[in-house]
């Protein structure tokens, strides 16, 4: 496996790691929040956890991604949201999957709704963290490698600037000595 | 990566471990009250009835209704509430005892006991717990419904309505079980 590739399969994992990592917070929290009776620690405004946490999360992720395009950062954002929703469900279905709950449709029910809820008011706090922390990151919190390409892309423009510069007093000096002129375009 | 990205990678994973122990936590926790609040049917009956009556000294009768629980699962449970009506089925009437129009003419008095949430009978998993709960016959009214004993002086107690309300420790979650009616079909000779 040549540095190439072995690079790209370290973006993808750490852009896998990010994201799970997120998915586990914000379902962690929305669990915590909306399931309080079952909670392990005590959230003071259900609430506010509700809102604010998958928003935070999602920033925090899109400032992990700056290096990344902001398309990679949204789909970072709607792959963080579907995890935690499974995660969720997975909450949810607990008591089936450990075996000591038969299915029945009251059950089916309430999980589903509450997974259905969980998918309406995750997805769009995550994907717009997720896109606003990318655009945060950029502007104050470019990586080193990003600042390092910013420079050399500034660098080449100047460079192009320079040549045209150059080009054009060329051509300004020939007219000036009396040589032909260039042939007009037609279009 | 920037340095300040690099204190919020940090917290960012802080707070997934903290996270990921919540989820696991509060999973089981929920598991485990989805299990007792499953499994517990059946685990709570009425299994028996005293009198405890000493005609002789002329005192007044007290019934004792006994409620056997076991806890069916993985954490502590306590019961603040067990309550019930309290009947004295009369063998000469028409009525089987569990007619609803006998039951009317057969309750003698509500029955129960009730304790604040923190102050209740603590059963722990997989234990058993004998509840006794007495219930004094008073006045004439309730003295008239309560003495109907057959021919051999045995009387046929009959519980109905028996509620069992339980905390989960450690949770602010409870539940509430409604047991089935208890007869004594051998009957009951009072005691003292």
């Amino acid at each position: 496996m040549d540095e190439a590739t072995r690079s790209l399969w370290r973006r993808r994992a750490l852009f896998f790691a990010w994201t799970f990592v997120g998915a586990v917070i914000v379902a962690a929290f929305f669990v915590a929040a909306f399931f309080t009776r079952f909670s392990a620690i005590e959230v003071g405004d259900p609430g506010a956890v509700l809102l604010l946490v998958p928003l935070l999360t999602g920033i925090l992720l899109g400032i992990l991604l700056t290096d990344a395009e902001i398309v990679v950062a949204a789909g970072a954002g709607v792959a963080c949201a579907t995890i935690a929703v499974a995660l969720v469900a997975v909450f949810l279905f607990s008591p089936l999957l450990a075996g000591v709950a038969v299915g029945s449709n009251v059950f089916a029910a309430y999980s589903i709704s509450r997974v259905a809820l969980s998918a309406v008011v995750l997805f769009p706090l995550v994907v717009v963290g997720s896109v606003i922390g990318r655009g945060v990151g950029d502007l104050f919190l470019p990586s080193p490698r990003l600042k390092q390409q910013l420079e050399e892309l500034r660098e080449e423009t100047r460079r192009w600037h320079d040549a045209l510069d150059r080009l054009e007093s060329r051509q300004t000096a020939g007219r000036e000595v009396g040589g032909p002129e260039p042939p007009e375009r037609k279009d | 990566m920037h340095p300040l990205a690099r204190i919020l990678a940090v917290a960012y994973l802080v707070l997934a471990v903290v996270g990921g122990v919540v989820l696991v936590q509060t999973s089981l926790n929920y598991v485990n009250v989805a299990d007792i609040n499953v499994n517990i049917e059946g685990k709570v009956a009425v299994t028996g009835v005293e009198i405890l009556w000493n005609r002789s000294s002329g005192g007044t009768p007290a019934v004792k209704v006994f409620v056997n629980a076991t806890n069916p699962g993985r954490i502590a449970i306590e019961v603040t509430n067990v309550d019930f009506q309290l009947h004295m089925d009369d063998p000469d009437d028409i009525y089987p005892w569990y007619d609803s129009v006998g039951l009317e003419l057969t309750r003698v008095a509500p029955g129960g006991v009730t304790k604040r949430s923190g102050q209740g009978i603590v059963i722990e998993p997989g234990a058993t717990r004998v509840i006794e709960i007495i219930v004094p016959i008073q006045g004439p009214d309730q003295m008239a419904r309560f003495n109907q004993s057959d021919a051999n002086g045995r009387y046929f107690p009959v519980v109905t309505e028996a509620r069992f309300v339980y905390f989960f420790v450690g949770f602010v979650l409870f539940n509430i079980l409604y047991l089935p009616p208890h007869y004594e079909a051998e009957g009951v000779v009072p005691i003292g």
